[in-house]
């Protein structure tokens, strides 16, 4: 009935997309939960230690790249960094995820005591804590600011964490990393949010970056599902968010046509991968000093395994205007994205383009046109 | 001054078909209420919810129509007007082609309001209107001026207006330029329009016109003054 042609294509990724994405019900719960700690932790901090601290989100949260699991019981990731403002001399590594584990322990407390209805339990982790709630868990990651600008750009907002045996500080940039994504896509947004602005009353500048989403987020949440599904045993293995991340920032070619922009990064994204004397290195962009692939010097398989996720993702999703009819492409995407997903988005697909057929008819059925003005 | 008894039969009469609203009388003030479905081939396009007040001097003034939902943002590119939340369903002076004076509400409803509501609907899921829809303001006017008469200089259409108003100037050249006298040229469309559009919105089109192009002229003006005020300044010592 439909061809898969590179505007239907568009419309097809895009409701792959949204049935992918965490509903909008979820994220706003888990929005209020981080803004009520926030400010919790906030008051508690100037109570307890007499300094400031801020819990701001961090990876795909901050990014605009969230995807739900695979299986839909499991949580979704809501990051955050809970950055103290002290120094490092005055503080160990220990004593930090220490006092960060108690003050949570009493935001618990804090919690039973008002009778909130929904109390999160808490559970260390290596790095982080870790606040469960029911459908998502916040991981907590202690930092503090780095006062020795170990990054190139956006060097103010870099921090220090604690490293996995609470020893050797590490560096991390966040919002720089955030910055810099958002810059490369300046283009998008502002399109998306002139988009935005037709269909509501808000001004372009009224609308800030998080309230829309560019065809490369929407293509790197996609990229990112294929890649949960793929490694759903091993773990270890799958390449992390932010090497998908980057490499498809990169590769982007500002389409507004989503099924383009998975083709385009597709293409591209591996070009970016630099190789020098053996070592594969993809380059943090704001900081050259550092590495996002560096353990696959270690571990190989980790740089095989994602050679041939890629692999697998270009012959699944690139060329699908020669590869079929919906029907086939569907049976293929059910296999690599989940049942679940591919059957609510072809659902929604078939009834979008049945509404526009429809609104069609009903235009061309006008006996007498009239042109809509505004004295 | 109330609404005449038979503009209200007429208005009831035409609940008939659309069983969504509701008649509303207090005192004075008529209007109505409810919603507005839209569906095609059994399809809903849309509902909206929609209130028609209908103004004491209905019907030489057009019902106003607010989209009560929330569901069309109000703003001048949807054709609502932003201050007062209203529906601009066409364009004033072509109100006489498209809902005369003379015709029924069930008219109304059926041609201007229901082609507004799908035009709305469509623009929701497509994000563009399907068709022609006037530019704001006075430039619309000007749009419905120039495709009527079949011209596309502003200037020539206030020229007609003003020398096609009175019946004494029949037998002049049109000033369309075809060489031909108004009579037989376009005298008797702007004849037809005179008689039809009521003549506040008439006069004021017309001022507007003016207007514009006292404006256009005075820029002329002073762009000439400005390049003969640069040639003089410009002296040859300047380019030594
Ligand atoms: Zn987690
Ligand atoms: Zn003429």
């Amino acid at each position: 009935m439909f061809d898969p042609n590179l505007n239907q294509l568009d419309l097809y990724f895009n409701e792959i997309y949204k049935n992918l994405d965490i509903p909008a019900h979820l994220l706003a719960t888990a929005n209020q939960r981080y803004m009520d700690l926030a400010e919790w932790l906030k008051k508690d901090s100037e109570k307890r230690f007499n300094s400031n601290s801020i819990l701001y989100p961090q990876g795909s949260i901050l990014l605009g790249t969230p995807v739900m699991p695979v299986k839909a019981r499991d949580d979704f990731d809501y990051d955050l960094v809970y950055l103290r403002e002290i120094k490092k001399e005055g503080i160990t590594q220990k004593e930090l995820k220490k006092q960060v584990g108690d003050q949570l322990k009493a935001y618990i407390e804090y919690l039973k005591e008002e009778n909130s209805d929904d109390i999160p339990t808490l559970m260390e982790g290596k790095r982080c804590w870790t606040l469960k709630y029911p459908k998502f868990h916040m991981d907590i990651l202690p930092a503090l600011p780095d006062e020795e600008g170990e990054y190139k750009m956006n060097a103010k907002d870099g921090i220090i964490i604690t490293d996995k045996d609470l020893h050797h500080w590490q560096y991390s940039n966040p919002k720089g990393y955030n910055a810099w994504f958002k810059y490369q896509m300046r283009q998008s947004i502002h399109e998306e949010k002139v988009k935005l602005a037709r269909a509501s009353t808000l001004e372009v500048e009224e609308i800030p970056d998080n309230n829309v989403k560019t065809t490369l987020q929407r293509a790197i949440q996609i990229l990112k599902r294929h890649r949960d599904s793929t490694f759903k045993g091993e773990k270890d293995d799958k390449p992390i968010s932010v090497i998908i991340n980057t490499l498809a920032t990169k590769a982007y070619k500002n389409s507004s046509n989503l099924y383009q922009t998975l083709q385009d990064i597709l293409t591209e994204m591996d070009k970016h991968i630099v190789e020098k004397n053996g070592v594969y290195i993809v380059e943090n962009p704001i900081n050259p000093k550092e590495n996002f692939a560096d353990k696959w010097e270690r571990y190989p398989e980790r740089k095989n395994a994602f050679y041939s996720w890629l692999k697998s993702a270009k012959e699944e999703f690139i060329g699908l205007e020669r590869k079929g009819s919906f029907s086939e492409i569907n049976e293929r995407l059910q296999k690599s994205l989940g049942n679940d997903v591919v059957t609510g988005a072809w659902n929604s697909f078939e009834k979008l383009n049945a509404k526009k057929n429809a609104l069609n008819i009903a235009v061309s059925n006008i006996k007498t046109p009239t042109k809509p003005w505004v004295p | 001054m109330a609404l005449k008894r038979r503009y209200l039969e007429d208005i009831e009469k035409s609940l008939k078909q659309y069983s969504g609203l509701n008649l509303i009388v207090e005192g004075n003030e008529v209007s109505l209420k409810g919603q507005w479905s839209l569906e095609q081939d059994g399809i809903v396009l849309q509902t909206y919810d929609i209130l028609i007040s209908i103004p004491e001097d209905y019907p030489v003034c057009v019902p106003i129509v607010y989209e009560t939902g929330g569901k069309i943002p109000r703003k001048m590119d949807r054709h609502i007007n932003p201050s007062s939340g209203d529906a601009c369903l066409f364009v004033e002076d072509e109100r006489w082609e498209i809902w005369p004076i003379g015709a029924s509400f069930k008219e109304f409803l059926d041609v201007p309001l229901r082609n507004f509501f799908i035009y709305q609907a469509y623009f929701e899921v497509m994000g563009h209107f399907p068709q022609g829809e006037r530019s704001h303001g006075i430039i619309g006017k000007i749009e419905y001026f120039l495709e009527k008469f079949n011209l596309d200089s502003e200037d020539t259409v206030l020229n007609i207006l003003m020398t096609a108003e009175s019946p004494s100037t029949q037998n002049l050249l049109c000033p369309c330029g075809k060489s031909r006298k108004l009579k037989y040229c376009h005298g008797p469309v702007v004849h037809r329009m005179k008689t039809n559009i009521n003549s506040e919105i008439w006069n004021k089109t017309i001022f507007q016109l003016k207007e514009r192009r006292f404006e256009r002229r005075s820029h002329s003006i002073e762009k000439r003054m400005k390049i003969q005020e640069d040639f003089f300044n410009t002296s040859p010592l300047d380019i030594l």
